[in-house]
C-alpha cells in the first residue's frame, strides 16, 4: 500500500514546519510632573491649587524574522513572513492632565466656606483595545464645614 | 450593609458620649460638620480619565463629620466620615484608653468603572491567491452598550483589650468584610472552528468575611508570647453564564467526516456549558509568635504558623507551614547585627483530570489525556540573610547585607532537573550626612540565581524545523495526521522571565541650601538578565530618576514640584507558529 495510491481521509498532506521566532525589544517611557501650591492671602482667605502632567508611550520595535527557508515558502506561497505591522498593535501613547484648585474663607472663627474645582483631560493618540480612551471631566465643589 | 454603617456609626458615637461623661479633664473636644455638593461634568470616554469616578453627568450633595477628644488620662476619641456619593463614603473610629484598650473601626466604600476590551484585533482570515481561506478567527461582542462597573466596601474591625489590671495579658481580636458587586466583562473562546471569541456582561456579586482571634502575654519582662487563629470564607452569588458552543466541524465544508473527526478531537462541541463559576472557598489559620530581650543588646523574634485553604465546590486543599526568626544584637558601640530566617512550605493537592478519549471511535491513534494536575505553587522556600550596619564617623553610616535563598519545587516535575534555584544576594550602602545642608546615599544589590523555574516542557518548537509527515496505517486506510499534541511535543524551548543576575543602584542626594529651600534627587536603575536560556535572552532595563523640590518664600507661602522619569525596556522572544494543514 503507498501513500499516494490511497487518498486521506481529510485530504489533507500536514506537515511540521516548526516556529519562527526573534528577539524583540518592547519599551515604555513615563514623564509625570506635578506642582502644588498654597498661599495663605488673608487671615480669612487661602488658596491652593495643584496640577500634574503624565506623558506615557510604550512601542515593540519592529519584528525581524529570520528569513525563511524555500522548503516553507514554497509549502505555503501565500504566506506572508515580513510581520511589517506586527509591533504597532503594542503602541501606547498618551497624556493626562489634572489640575485642582479652589479657595477656603473662613466666614467666622467656627466657619468655613470652601469652593474648589477639578479638571482631568487624558489625550489617547494610540487606540488599543478599548478603542480611543480620550475624553475629560470636570467637579465642581463647594461646602461649609463647622465647628463646635 | 446599611444595618452595619449604622451599627458602625453608633458605636463610635457611643465610644465618644462614653468618653465625654468621663471623669477626665479633656484637652480637646470638637465637633466639625460639614455640608456641601460637587456637580460632575463628563465629555467623551471618561471611563480611563474618571475610572474612580460614578460616571454620572449630575449634582450631588456631599456630607462630613467629625469629631476628636484627648483628656488628660489618655483617653481618645476620633471619629472622622465623609460621604462624597453614593458609593464614595470613607469613615473611621478610632478610641484608645491608656495602653488597655485599642479599637479600630474603618469602613471603605468605593467605585470603579472599567471599560469594554473589543476584541477588534482578533479578526483575521487566510487570504489564498485573493481568496478568502478555511482558517479564520472572529469575535462577537454580545452586549457592546454595557455598563461595567463594581462597587466595593470593606469593613475592617480591630480590637486590642488588656485584660488584666497590670495589662500584661491581652486579648487580640479582628474582623474583615468585603463585599463586591457589579458587572464585569466575561470572554470565553469557542473551539477552532471559528476560533470564536465572545464577550458577555457577568454580574459580580461577591463577598468574603475574616475573623480573627489571639492573644499575648507578658510572661516576664523580657518575653512577650502570643497565638491566633483566623477564618475567612469566600463566596460568590454571581450567576454563571451558560455559554453555546458550535457544532465542531473542520472547514471547507467539502472536507468527508469533517462533522465526525474534528468533534472527536475536543472536549465539547454543540453543547450549552456555564462558564464564570467561581469557587466557594474558606480558610484556617493558626500562629504562635514569641518576642523577647535576652540583654540590653540583643532581642529576638519569631513565629510559626499553618493555614489551609479549601475549594469547596472541588474539594481541593492547598495548605503551607511558614515561620520566620529574626535576631538583632549589637556586636558594639558602632556596629550592629541583625539576622533573619523565614521559611515556607506550600502543597496542594493533585487531582487526577479524567477527560474524554481523544478521538473516540475514529480510525488512527487514540491517546490518553488523562493526566495529574500538579500545582507549580507546591514548593519549598527557605531565605536567610545577615545585615551589618556600622557607624564609620559621625557623618558616614554603612550597612552590608549578605543572604542565600533556596527555593525548591522539586515535587512539580514538569520542571528543569533538580527543581532547586538557589539565589545568592549581596547588598552595600553607604549614607553621609556632613552637614544638616546634605544628605546622599549609594546603594547597590546583586542577586544571582542558577536555575530559575524554567518550564522544561518548552513553549516553542526549534526554530524552522524539518518538514515532517505522520502516515499511520490503518486496514485499507493511510492517514496523514499531524496533531496539535504531537507539535507540542516537539517543544523543546524552556522559557522564563526570572533572572540569572538581577543587579540595583540607587544614588540618592537631599539638599537643603536654605531653610525655605529642599531639593532631593534621587536615581534607581535595575539590570536583570538571563543568558542561560538555550534559546534565547531575556533582559529588562529599568532607569527611575526623579527631582522633588519644596520652596516656601514667605510664611504664608508654599509651593512644591517635582518630575519623575519611569524608562524601561525589555527584551523578550516573539514566536509565530507556521501551519500547514
Amino acid at each position: 500500500m503507498s501513500i499516494g495510491s490511497t487518498p486521506d481521509t481529510l485530504q489533507i498532506q500536514p506537515k511540521h514546519l516548526g516556529t519562527l521566532f526573534a528577539d524583540e525589544e518592547f519599551s515604555t517611557t513615563s514623564h509625570f510632573v506635578y506642582l502644588t501650591g498654597n498661599v495663605v492671602a488673608t487671615n480669612r482667605l487661602s488658596f491652593f491649587a495643584s496640577t500634574s502632567l503624565t506623558f506615557s508611550n510604550a512601542e515593540l520595535e519592529r519584528v525581524q524574522m529570520p528569513t525563511v527557508s524555500s522548503d516553507v515558502t514554497s509549502t505555503l506561497p501565500h504566506q506572508n513572513f515580513t510581520f511589517e505591522e506586527m509591533n504597532t498593535y503594542s503602541d501606547l501613547d498618551y497624556q493626562i492632565l489634572r489640575f485642582n484648585g479652589g479657595f477656603d474663607y473662613r466666614l467666622s472663627p467656627n466657619i468655613v466656606l470652601t469652593i474648589a474645582g477639578e479638571f482631568a483631560d487624558l489625550t489617547a493618540d494610540e487606540e488599543w483595545v478599548y478603542g480611543d480612551e480620550s475624553g475629560s471631566l470636570f467637579i465642581l465643589r463647594s461646602g461649609v464645614s463647622i465647628d463646635f | 450593609m446599611r444595618r452595619y454603617v449604622c451599627a458602625v456609626v453608633a458605636v463610635g458615637l457611643l465610644l465618644g458620649i462614653t468618653a465625654s461623661t468621663g471623669q477626665a479633664e479633656p484637652l480637646f473636644n470638637q465637633w466639625t460638620l460639614s455640608a456641601g455638593g460637587h456637580y460632575t461634568g463628563l465629555n467623551d470616554y471618561t471611563r480611563k480619565v474618571g475610572e474612580y469616578n460614578l460616571g454620572l453627568e449630575e449634582g450631588m450633595g456631599e456630607f462630613g463629620l467629625a469629631y476628636l477628644l484627648a483628656t488628660d488620662r489618655g483617653l481618645l476619641v476620633d471619629i472622622d466620615g465623609n460621604f462624597y456619593d453614593r458609593r464614595n463614603i470613607l469613615g473611621h473610629a478610632k478610641y484608645r484608653r491608656g495602653t488597655t484598650m485599642a479599637i479600630d473601626v474603618d469602613f471603605r466604600s468605593m467605585t470603579f468603572r472599567e471599560g469594554q476590551d473589543l476584541l477588534t484585533n482578533i479578526e483575521a482570515r487566510e487570504e489564498i491567491n485573493g481568496n478568502p481561506g478555511g482558517k479564520m478567527m472572529g469575535h462577537e461582542v454580545l452586549d457592546p452598550g454595557a455598563d461595567y462597573n463594581t462597587h466595593r466596601r470593606e469593613v475592617l474591625t480591630r480590637i486590642k483589650h488588656a485584660i488584666t489590671r497590670s495589662g500584661d495579658i491581652r486579648f487580640l481580636a479582628q474582623h474583615r468584610s468585603l463585599w463586591r458587586e457589579g458587572t464585569t466583562q466575561m470572554t470565553s473562546t469557542s473551539h477552532c472552528i471559528t476560533c470564536h471569541v465572545e464577550s458577555e456582561t457577568c454580574t459580580r456579586d461577591e463577598q468574603s468575611h475574616q475573623i480573627e482571634g489571639g492573644f499575648e502575654a507578658d510572661v516576664s519582662e523580657m518575653m512577650t508570647v502570643g497565638a491566633e487563629v483566623g477564618y475567612r470564607r469566600y463566596e460568590s452569588k454571581s450567576n454563571a453564564i451558560n455559554r453555546e458552543y458550535d457544532i465542531a466541524g473542520f472547514p471547507p465544508a467539502a472536507n468527508p467526516g469533517r462533522d465526525v473527526e474534528f468533534p472527536s478531537r475536543l472536549l465539547f462541541s454543540d453543547t450549552v456549558l456555564p462558564v464564570f463559576v467561581l469557587p466557594e472557598t474558606e480558610k484556617l489559620s493558626g500562629k504562635v509568635n514569641v518576642r523577647g530581650r535576652f540583654s540590653q543588646a540583643t532581642s529576638l523574634s519569631a513565629s510559626l504558623g499553618y493555614n489551609t485553604t479549601e475549594n469547596i465546590n472541588q474539594d481541593l486543599t492547598a495548605s503551607s507551614w511558614f515561620g520566620h526568626a529574626n535576631l538583632a544584637t549589637r556586636l558594639s558601640r558602632k556596629t550592629r547585627l541583625i539576622a533573619r530566617f523565614t521559611g515556607r512550605r506550600v502543597e496542594n493537592d493533585d487531582p487526577f483530570i479524567d477527560i474524554r478519549t481523544f478521538r473516540e471511535g475514529r480510525p488512527g491513534p487514540q491517546p490518553s489525556f488523562d493526566f495529574t494536575r500538579y500545582s507549580t505553587l507546591d514548593r519549598r522556600d527557605g531565605r536567610g540573610e545577615v545585615e551589618v550596619i556600622h557607624r564609620l564617623s559621625r557623618e558616614a553610616t554603612i550597612d552590608v547585607t549578605g543572604g542565600v535563598r533556596v527555593l525548591d519545587w522539586s515535587s512539580f516535575p514538569d520542571t528543569l532537573e533538580g527543581g532547586t534555584a538557589t539565589t545568592v544576594f549581596g547588598e552595600g550602602k553607604l549614607r553621609y550626612r556632613p552637614s544638616r545642608r546634605f544628605t546622599g546615599s549609594i546603594r547597590y544589590r546583586a542577586a544571582a540565581t542558577d536555575e530559575p523555574f524554567t518550564t522544561s516542557r518548552g513553549i516553542l518548537e526549534p526554530r524552522l524545523k524539518e518538514t515532517l509527515v505522520r502516515n499511520f496505517e490503518d486496514g485499507e486506510t493511510v492517514h496523514r495526521f499531524l496533531y496539535y499534541y504531537e507539535r507540542e511535543q516537539f517543544r523543546t524551548v524552556g522559557a522564563t522571565t526570572e533572572p540569572t543576575l538581577a543587579q540595583e543602584v540607587e544614588l540618592s542626594a537631599s539638599i537643603r541650601p536654605s531653610p525655605r529651600l529642599n531639593l532631593t534627587l534621587s536615581l534607581l536603575a535595575e539590570f536583570d538578565v538571563n543568558n542561560d536560556i538555550d534559546t534565547f535572552d531575556v533582559e529588562r532595563t529599568s532607569l527611575r530618576p526623579h527631582l522633588n523640590v519644596n520652596f516656601l518664600p514667605t510664611e504664608r507661602v508654599a509651593f512644591s514640584g517635582g518630575w519623575t522619569l519611569n524608562q524601561m525596556t525589555s527584551q523578550g522572544p516573539i514566536a509565530v507558529a507556521l501551519f500547514d494543514g
